[in-house]
C-alpha cells in the first residue's frame, strides 16, 4: 500500500511538473529565508555565551547624569575583588592601537588591548601556547592572536620573540591564542600585560574611567546581593572622604544586544532588529506554507475522482489522510534538500549581506539533521493539513463526479491566506522603500560641514606630532587640498564630553558641552561656516588655564541665552579652561544623525591633537591622497600611512541600518516571490473550478479581456484589502523606527502609494496568466467537461 | 440480496428541498441482473449510489445481505463495500497516475490482500476482460472501450456478489459498449448479482428486470425472458 501511495506522489508529481517545482521551489526559498534569518537572530542571541558559566560575567558600567558609560577607574576591580567575597575575579581591559615593529617592519595596527592576569580567570579564552596563569603577569608581555603570529613570523611557536609598539616599550610574547569568535564583543589582535601600564597598574584612583571592568561571580545569582553590597561599599568610600562613581553591574550576554551605553567596545546589535528578523523569518515560513496549502488545494479538484474511486474501493478517510500527508511529506522533503543546498550555497552571500561571519558547517551536525527532519514533519503536517483534510472528507458519490465545489468556509480560509501573504508583501515593501529612503536621506543630508571632501590621518607616531607644523605646512603647499589642520576627535565620533557654562556663574549652572579641542585652521578644514564673530587668528599663543580661545555652536550659544552675535566677546569656562568667545559656527551634524544636534565648545590647544584633516578640491581625491601619502613619508618615514574618509566615518554608524535595508529588501523580494507563486496557485484553482461558467459564459457572448477582468478583480479585491491591513501596521512600526533619528524622513503617502502600485501590477501579473489560460480556452471543450 | 423498504432521500441545498426518492421498496436477488432506467434527475443514480453504500437514505431501511446497512457510519459502510461491492462507472473513473495493472490492484490493496495472490487474482481479472496485453499502460493511452474494460475488471478482481454499474456504456460508441454489455452478462452467469442504471433500452435488454423509476418513485417493473429467480 504504501508503495502504491509512493507511486501515486512520484507519478503525480512527474505529471504536473510545473506544479511540483512552484511548490518545492516556494517551499525551498521560503525555508532557505527562515533558516538564514535564524541563523542571523541565533548568531546575534549566541554573543559572549562561548566562555564558561557566561551568566555569573558582568562588566561594570559607570552610571552618571543620566548616562551610562562603559569605561571605568582603575580602582574598580581591585577594590570588587577585595571587598566582595562574592566576586572571584575581576580585570581591568584597556583598548588601544599603535604602530608595532618586527624587526624592521612597522605594521599600523588597531585591537592592541591591555588586561589584568586575572583576564584568563574571569573569560574562557584558550591559549595554545603560553601557560594562562603567567602570561600577562610581568610588565611588557603580550598575547598574540593566530593571525598576528602567523603574519608577522609566519609561524605560530613565537614564545618568547619580541615585538615593539610605538618605538618602546618591547614586548616580550608569552602566548598564542586562536583568533577571537566572530560572536565575541571583545576583539582584539593583541593582549598586553596591564602591569606594562606602570602608571595605571601602580595607581588605584576614582578619577580617568578609561578602563573597562568585568567581574566573575561565584554564582551569578547572587547578583542582587552584590548590587547591594556595592551599594554599600560605594557609601563607606564617600563617607571616608573619596568621591567614587555610581557603578552598575550589565551582565556580559546582554552587552552586544544593549544599546545607548557610551564608549562601547564593539558595534553593537540592536535586540529591535533581532525581534524583526525573527518575526519576517517566522512570516515567511507561515508564507510558504500557505502557499503549499493553496496549490495543493488547487490540483485537489483535479485528484477528486481518485478520492472518489478510492473510497468505493474501500479506503478508510484515515488512509486517504495518511496518503496525503505523506505526499507532503515527500514534497518538504524534497523542499527541505534543496532548501539546505540553497542555505550552503549562499551562505557567502547573505553573510556578505548581514555582516556575518556564518558557517554552513552548521548544519552537518546529527543535531541540526534531526532539527531539520523534526522541521520538515513539522511544515508537512501544517501545510499538509488543508489538503488532507478536505480532500479526505469530500463525500464519494461528489467526488466520482468530479464536481468538488469548496465550501463557503475554505474559500475564506483560501482568500484569508491570500490576503495574509500580500499583507506582510505590502509592510515588507513599505519597509524596505522607508529603510532606503531614510539611509539615502542620511547619505545626501548637509550636515552643515564639507563632510564629502574631508580626509582623516591618524597622528600615531610622537615624531610625527613633533613635526606636524612643518607637515602642515608642507601638506598644504597642494592646489588639490583647500585647508589642513588638526583636532582630537574627528567629527562623526566626537565623545568628548565636558561641562561648560558663563564665565562666574556658579558650578550649579553647568550643562553638558561636546568638547574638540584643535588646532587654528579647524573651521576652514571642516568647512563648517560661522555665523558670527570669526574663526582662530592664524597663530595665537599655547593656551594656559585662562586665554583659551572658543568657537561655540549656535546651539550652546542659545542654552548660554545668548544670540550668535552677543556671544562672541563674552568669556565662557569649560572647567579647567576659560577664556573668550572669537566666533559662533552655524550648527553642523558632528555626530551621526541619529542624535540631535548638541551644543558644541571647539577651542584652540594644539598639544590634544590626534588627527590630522585635510579638506580637498571636489574631485581631486586622488591627488589630495597621493600628496598627503609623499608628505607622510617625507617627515614619517618608515610609518605606515593610513587614512579615513569622514564620510566613511558616518557611514560606519549607519552600518546597522544598512544592512538592515539590504537584508529587508532582499526577503521583501523573495517573500513577494512566494506571494505570488502562491497567489499563482490560487489563480489557477479558481479558473479550473470556473471552467463550466467560463464557457457558459463565452458562449454567450463574453470576450477575452471581460473574462480575465472577471477572474483578475477578485485578486485585485484580495491585494487591496491586504494592503488596507499592512498601512496602520507598516505606519506604526515605521514611525517607531524612524523616531529613532533625530533626523529623519517623514512618513507620507508616497512610499505607500508606490507600495501599492508595485503589488497591484505583480498580483494582476500573476492572475491575469491563470485568467488568459480560462478565458482563451475553447468553450465546447470546458462545456463538454462535466 | 437487497431489500430496501420505503427508502427516501432529500437533499437540502440553501433554501430548496429536493426530493431524490421517494418512498423506494424493491428486492434483488443474489444473481439477478437488474436495470434501473427513467428520465434524467429521477434518481436512478441517487438510488445505485444507496445500494452501493456510498451514500445513506434519509429515511426508509435498506438491508444488505439480510443485515440492516441504513444507519451505519462512514467507516462501517467502507468496511462492507470492500470485497462485496463492485463499481462500473460510465466515466471509468480509472486513476490517471496508475496503469492498467495497479489500477485494478488497488481494489485488492485497500483488503490487504498478499502480493502473490494479488498478482495471480488481478491477471486472472485482466484475462477475464482481455485487457491483459495492455496492463503496462496508462488508462489515457486506451480507448473508452478498454479503459471500461479496465473499470469492469477492477470491479471484479476482489470476487465482489454485487456490481453496480452506472451507465457503463454512456461513453462508448455501440460496438464497444456492446462488449461491456458481454462482460456484465458473462459475470452474471457467472453468479455476480449485478444492478445497472442506464437510458438505453438496448442495454436493458441484457437485465432480467428493468426498474422503472419516475419522480423519485418506482413506477413500474417488468420482467424480461431469462433466468426465472
Amino acid at each position: 500500500m504504501l508503495k502504491n501511495y509512493f507511486i501515486v506522489a512520484a507519478r503525480t508529481l512527474h505529471r504536473q511538473k510545473g506544479y511540483a517545482a512552484i511548490n518545492i521551489v516556494g517551499l525551498a526559498v521560503g525555508l532557505a529565508c527562515c533558516v538564514f534569518l535564524l541563523l542571523f537572530v541565533r548568531d546575534e542571541l549566541s554573543y559572549d555565551r562561548f566562555h564558561e558559566d557566561a551568566d555569573a560575567i558582568f562588566r561594570v558600567n559607570l552610571f552618571e547624569d543620566d548616562r551610562l558609560v562603559a569605561l571605568t577607574p582603575t580602582i574598580v576591580a581591585p577594590l570588587l575583588t577585595r571587598e566582595l567575597p562574592e566576586v572571584v575575579a575581576a580585570t581591568r581591559v584597556e583598548t588601544s592601537s599603535g604602530l608595532i615593529r618586527v624587526d624592521e617592519d612597522v605594521y599600523d595596527e588597531r585591537g592592541f588591548y591591555y588586561a589584568d592576569s586575572t583576564f584568563f580567570d574571569v573569560f574562557t579564552f584558550p591559549l595554545l601556547l603560553g601557560d594562562v596563569s603567567d602570561a600577562l603577569k610581568r610588565p611588557n608581555t603580550v598575547i598574540l592572536t593566530r593571525s598576528m603570529a602567523e603574519k608577522y613570523f609566519g609561524r605560530l611557536d613565537v614564545l618568547g620573540e619580541r615585538i615593539t609598539r610605538n618605538n618602546a616599550p618591547e614586548f616580550e610574547i608569552t602566548g598564542v591564542m586562536e583568533d577571537l569568535p566572530a560572536n565575541s564583543h571583545i576583539q582584539f589582535n593583541f593582549l598586553a600585560s596591564f602591569a606594562s601600564r606602570e602608571y595605571w597598574a601602580s595607581r588605584e584612583m576614582w578619577g580617568s574611567a578609561n578602563f573597562f571592568t568585568y567581574i566573575r561571580l561565584g554564582d551569578a545569582s547572587s547578583l542582587e546581593t552584590v548590587e547591594q553590597k556595592i551599594a554599600l561599599l560605594l557609601d563607606r568610600v564617600r563617607a571616608s572622604g573619596a568621591e567614587p562613581r555610581n557603578l552598575t553591574l550589565q551582565s556580559m550576554t546582554a552587552i552586544h544586544l544593549s544599546s545607548g551605553i557610551e564608549y562601547e567596545l564593539d558595534e553593537s546589535g540592536d535586540m529591535a532588529y533581532v525581534k524583526g528578523f525573527f518575526t519576517l523569518a517566522m512570516l515567511i515560513l507561515l508564507m510558504a506554507c500557505v502557499n503549499y496549502m493553496n496549490l495543493a488545494t488547487a490540483r485537489s479538484v483535479l485528484r477528486a475522482r481518485e478520492v472518489g474511486m478510492r473510497k468505493s474501493l474501500g479506503a478508510l478517510r484515515s488512509q486517504l489522510i495518511g496518503q496525503f500527508y505523506g505526499e507532503a511529506l515527500i514534497m518538504t522533503l524534497a523542499a527541505v534538500c534543496l532548501g539546505v543546498a540553497l542555505v550552503v550555497a549562499g551562505m557567502g552571500w547573505f553573510n556578505g549581506l548581514a555582516g556575518k561571519e556564518l558557517e554552513p558547517s552548521v548544519f552537518l551536525t546529527p543535531g541540526a539533521v534531526l532539527v531539520a527532519l523534526a522541521g520538515a514533519a513539522i511544515v508537512s503536517l501544517i501545510a499538509g493539513s488543508y489538503p488532507a483534510l478536505f480532500l479526505s472528507s469530500i463525500e464519494p458519490v461528489r467526488a466520482l463526479r468530479g464536481r468538488v465545489r469548496s465550501t463557503q468556509g475554505s474559500a475564506l480560509m483560501r482568500r484569508g491566506l491570500v490576503v495574509v501573504q500580500f499583507g506582510v508583501s505590502a509592510f515588507l515593501i513599505v519597509g524596505a522603500l522607508v529603510v532606503v529612503s531614510q539611509l539615502r536621506y542620511m547619505q545626501d543630508r548637509s550636515y552643515g560641514f564639507d563632510k564629502e571632501h574631508v580626509v582623516e590621518v591618524p597622528i600615531n607616531d610622537p615624531a610625527l606630532y613633533r613635526s606636524y607644523p612643518a607637515l602642515r605646512e608642507a601638506a598644504a603647499e597642494s592646489p588639490a587640498l583647500v585647508a589642513v589642520s588638526a583636532l582630537n576627535q574627528i567629527p562623526g565620533q566626537l565623545g568628548w564630553t565636558s561641562s561648560f557654562r558663563r564665565e562666574g556663574s556658579p558650578d550649579t549652572d553647568e550643562v553638558s558641552v561636546k568638547g574638540m579641542p584643535a588646532d587654528a585652521g579647524v573651521p576652514g578644514a571642516l568647512g563648517i561656516e560661522l555665523i558670527a564673530g570669526r574663526s582662530f587668528p592664524e597663530a595665537p599663543p599655547q593656551p594656559d588655564s585662562s586665554n583659551y580661545l572658543f568657537i561655540i555652536n549656535e546651539t550652546a550659544a542659545r542654552i548660554l541665552g545668548w544670540t550668535p552675535d552677543e556671544a562672541v566677546g563674552q568669556r565662557i569656562a569649560v572647567p579647567p579652561r576659560r577664556g573668550e568667545v572669537v566666533g559662533v559656527a552655524k550648527d553642523f551634524n558632528f555626530n551621526s544623525l541619529h542624535v540631535a544636534i548638541e551644543p558644541l565648545a571647539i577651542w584652540y590647544q594644539p598639544r590634544e591633537i590626534r588627527h590630522v584633516i585635510a579638506r580637498f578640491q571636489p574631485g581631486q581625491t586622488e591627488e589630495a591622497i597621493d600628496h598627503l601619502e609623499s608628505v607622510w613619508a617625507r617627515f614619517a618615514p618608515g610609518v605606515p600611512f593610513t587614512y579615513r574618509f569622514i564620510d566613511d566615518v558616518y557611514d560606519r554608524q549607519y552600518a546597522n541600518e544598512r544592512r538592515t535595508s539590504r537584508v529587508v529588501a532582499v526577503f521583501a523580494f523573495l517573500a513577494i516571490l512566494v506571494a505570488c507563486l502562491g497567489l499563482l496557485g490560487l489563480a489557477s484553482f479558481t479558473a479550473q473550478s470556473r471552467t463550466r461558467e467560463i464557457g457558459v459564459r463565452k458562449v454567450l457572448g463574453a470576450s477575452v479581456p471581460g473574462i480575465v477582468g472577471l477572474l483578475s478583480k477578485d485578486f485585485v479585491v484580495l491585494v487591496a484589502v491586504a494592503f488596507a491591513v499592512a498601512v496602520p501596521v507598516a505606519w506604526l512600526v515605521l514611525s517607531r523606527w524612524l523616531s529613532g533619528f533625530a533626523y529623519h524622513i517623514e512618513l507620507g503617502p508616497g512610499v505607500f502609494a508606490v507600495a501599492l502600485a508595485a503589488l497591484m501590477t505583480v498580483a494582476f501579473l500573476t492572475s491575469s496568466t491563470q485568467a488568459l489560460r480560462a478565458a482563451t480556452t475553447d468553450p465546447v471543450k470546458s462545456l463538454r467537461y462535466d | 440480496m437487497i431489500e430496501t423498504v420505503n427508502l427516501s432521500k432529500s437533499y437540502q441545498t440553501d433554501e430548496v428541498e429536493t426530493t431524490a426518492l421517494n418512498d423506494v421498496s424493491l428486492k434483488i436477488g443474489s444473481g439477478e441482473f437488474v436495470s434501473i432506467m427513467g428520465p434524467s434527475g429521477c434518481g436512478k443514480s441517487t438510488l445505485l449510489n444507496i445500494l452501493g453504500l456510498l451514500d445513506s437514505p434519509t429515511s426508509g431501511t435498506y438491508r444488505f445481505d439480510g443485515t440492516d446497512v441504513s444507519g451505519l457510519s462512514e467507516r462501517q459502510r467502507a468496511q462492507l463495500r470492500k470485497g462485496n461491492i463492485g463499481f462500473v462507472f460510465q466515466s471509468f473513473n480509472l486513476i490517471d497516475e496508475l496503469t492498467v495493472y495497479e489500477n485494478v490492484e488497488l481494489a485488492l490493496l485497500y483488503l490487504g490482500v498478499a502480493a502473490a495472490e494479488r498478482e495471480a487474482r488481478v491477471g486472472a481479472a485482466l484475462e477475464r476482460t482481455q485487457i491483459m496485453h495492455r496492463k503496462g499502460h496508462f488508462p489515457q493511452q486506451l480507448s473508452g472501450g478498454q479503459q471500461q474494460r479496465v473499470a469492469v475488471a477492477r470491479a471484479v478482481v476482489a470476487n465482489p456478489g454485487l456490481i453496480l454499474a452506472d451507465e457503463p456504456t454512456g461513453n462508448l460508441d455501440s460496438t464497444n459498449g456492446e462488449e461491456v454489455m458481454k462482460l456484465l452478462t458473462e459475470l452474471n452467469e457467472s453468479g455476480t448479482t449485478i444492478v445497472m442504471v442506464t437510458h438505453s433500452p438496448a442495454d436493458a435488454e441484457y437485465s432480467h428486470r428493468t426498474i422503472h423509476l419516475f419522480d423519485g418513485h418506482v413506477v413500474t417493473e417488468k420482467f424480461m425472458a431469462g433466468p426465472v429467480v
